[in-house]
């Protein structure tokens, strides 16, 4: 009787959400299904040789993964630190700032492709802007080789913040739009410095925004794939470059070795996700209980 | 400190960050401009002596511009209509749903999102084959909706609820039906929100390029056709830049102009 009730007081709610996780689901969870299920089959059979093939030297899917992880990690921490920066100038009130913020989200217009044309440039191995800036500055002695070795996954970190900063400047310039500046009168007459001010005042404030913003980013920058497949190539592989690649050999049984590894890049990011609902959960509790 | 220090400050770190922004595209004009001569030596030039459009007319001639330029717009207009068609009411419905409730949905929408293009891409193109559906912009649009759909959700989420609920809760009071409430009071108010959606549905799709690549690698977007061009063209570096900008001033142009519907508020209306 209860839930025939609320069924009909929310009739409208209910028709009108379920095309959209009907259509998620058929054109996202089914795939993802299939593809998992493709990756564990040779010939229309099913077995784990597409696995043991990827822990062979060839492919040595460990060093991917480890090089994905890492350019997760170190392009968030890029992006995000560019966007708080920003944002905070931003949320101030001074002349010119509607002509900064639009100088600021032109790179959101740019495409991946383009962005990484551009950086191409920057980060060239001998000759090139990257090099000859530093070297006039004299920051450096002598040409970076910027797409090999340890050095390409701060060329491909910063190449990808650069297009994605403005994303998430957006979403925290929202949030500290929505802080009333009571808060910091309040806690500027209780004697809190600046820097208090920012630590207990905006940093919990603008904490759900915080999050939206990263789980957007990270989903994201764990399929990067396009960016370090024009920047770097095959010097520097992740997981998605490396199940594009193969993908692309069009040699025989490829589509379902790349469906494997896929569905390594997918439990990576299940763990990710689980830890992050985790986490977040936990701050959330923390958050209320203050 | 005093106020004009404090100003100074800040417009010295607006600068940086503007250098920061535009030099990168600054580059790229002048790549695609300069003679090949002052790019490729040692010491390139930031300023070129003389300049040329040649490598424009090249990459139109060669590359049969146009078919793949109305393929893309096609396809970026598609993804729009689709985004909205399921995301409006889907994020009317979320709006209106308890606070919790609301919120696991968007997440559990981002979590699908979080799949890698690369493994629905395989699956979706095979889809694609059956349905007829391979190579058209159509098939394309429909797989990259799936990605698109939680952000323009979000979005839409946030704009719904913005909306004062007094206005349809009056309405049904003066005897409108719910559907009547939504169609003539919420979705009129919540237009700038559905532009801000638009924008995002069609940047994303013409920047789009795995599942694009995959379900479409014979006629196919622009982002896959410069990819193609870097890696097997004809023209060298500069024509594959020069060809980036005639990807990227359209895309320019309308992210400067539609810059007043971008508020900052569309991504913060859905945590309020």
């Amino acid at each position: 009787m209860r839930v025939t009730k609320i069924i009909k007081k929310n009739l409208l709610e209910i028709i009108f959400i379920f095309p959209l996780l009907i259509f998620i689901s058929w054109i996202n969870v089914l795939p993802i299904i299939r593809g998992i299920l493709l990756g564990f089959q040779v010939l229309g059979r099913y077995s784990t040789y597409n696995y043991q093939q990827l822990a062979t030297p060839t492919y040595s899917i460990l060093n991917k993964t480890t090089n994905t992880v890492i350019i997760v990690g170190l392009a968030l921490v890029i992006e995000f630190a560019l966007a708080l920066l920003t944002s905070l100038l931003l949320n101030r009130n001074f002349k010119g700032r509607t002509f900064f913020r639009s100088i600021v989200m032109l790179p959101y217009g740019v495409a991946t492709v383009v962005s990484a044309i551009g950086f191409t440039f920057i980060f060239a191995p001998s000759g090139w802007y990257g090099n000859e800036i530093l070297l006039k500055l004299g920051l450096i002695h002598s040409g970076i080789n910027w797409i090999r070795g340890p050095i390409a996954f701060l060329s491909v970190a910063v190449a990808d913040s650069w297009k994605t900063f403005p994303l998430i400047m957006l979403i925290l310039l929202g949030g500290l739009q929505t802080i009333p500046d009571s808060l910091y009168e309040a806690a500027a007459i209780d004697g809190a410095s600046k820097i208090q001010q920012f630590v207990h005042v905006t940093i919990p404030s603008l904490f759900p925004f915080i999050m939206i913003a990263l789980i957007i980013r990270a989903v994201s920058e764990f399929n990067i794939l396009s960016l370090p497949l024009i920047l770097v190539g095959n010097n520097l592989l992740f997981l998605g470059t490396l199940s594009y690649d193969i993908y692309t050999s069009f040699s025989l049984g490829s589509a379902n070795l790349a469906d494997a590894v896929a569905t390594i890049l997918l439990v990576i990011v299940m763990i990710f996700v689980a830890l992050y609902i985790y986490a977040s959960n936990r701050l959330m509790e923390r958050g209320s209980d203050e | 400190m005093n106020n004009i220090g404090k100003s100074l400050l800040w417009y010295i770190a607006m600068i940086i960050v503007s250098i920061f922004v535009l030099f990168p595209l600054y580059l790229i004009m002048i790549i695609a401009l300069a003679p090949s001569g002052e790019i490729f030596n040692s010491s390139p030039v930031l300023i070129p002596s003389t300049i040329t459009f040649s490598r424009f007319f090249l990459v139109i001639a060669v590359y049969d511009f146009m078919p793949h330029l109305i393929l893309s717009l096609e396809t970026a207009f598609l993804v729009s209509g689709i985004c909205l068609l399921f995301g409006i009411p889907g994020a009317y419905a979320i709006s209106k749903m308890p606070k919790r409730l609301g919120y696991s949905i968007i997440i559990f929408l981002f979590v699908t999102q979080m799949v890698p293009e690369i493994v629905i891409a395989v699956p979706i193109a095979r889809t694609m084959l059956i349905l007829g559906l391979y190579n058209t912009a159509f098939g394309i649009a429909l797989a990259q909706s799936s990605i698109a759909l939680p952000m323009i959700t979000y979005v839409l989420v946030g704009t719904f609820k913005s909306v004062p609920s007094r206005l349809s809760e009056s309405a049904q009071i003066d005897g409108a039906s719910k559907l009547q409430a939504f169609y003539s009071i919420d979705l009129p108010l919540a237009l700038t929100g559905i532009y801000v959606a638009v924008i995002l549905a069609w940047l994303f799709s013409w920047d789009e390029f795995v599942l694009a690549s995959i379900i479409a690698p014979l006629h196919t977007t622009l982002p896959v056709l410069i990819y193609y061009e870097i890696t097997r063209g004809v023209g060298g570096v500069q024509a594959a830049d020069a060809f980036s900008i005639i990807l990227m001033i359209p895309v320019i142009v309308l992210v400067l102009v539609l810059q007043r519907y971008l508020k900052s508020n569309v991504f913060a209306g859905a945590l309020k």
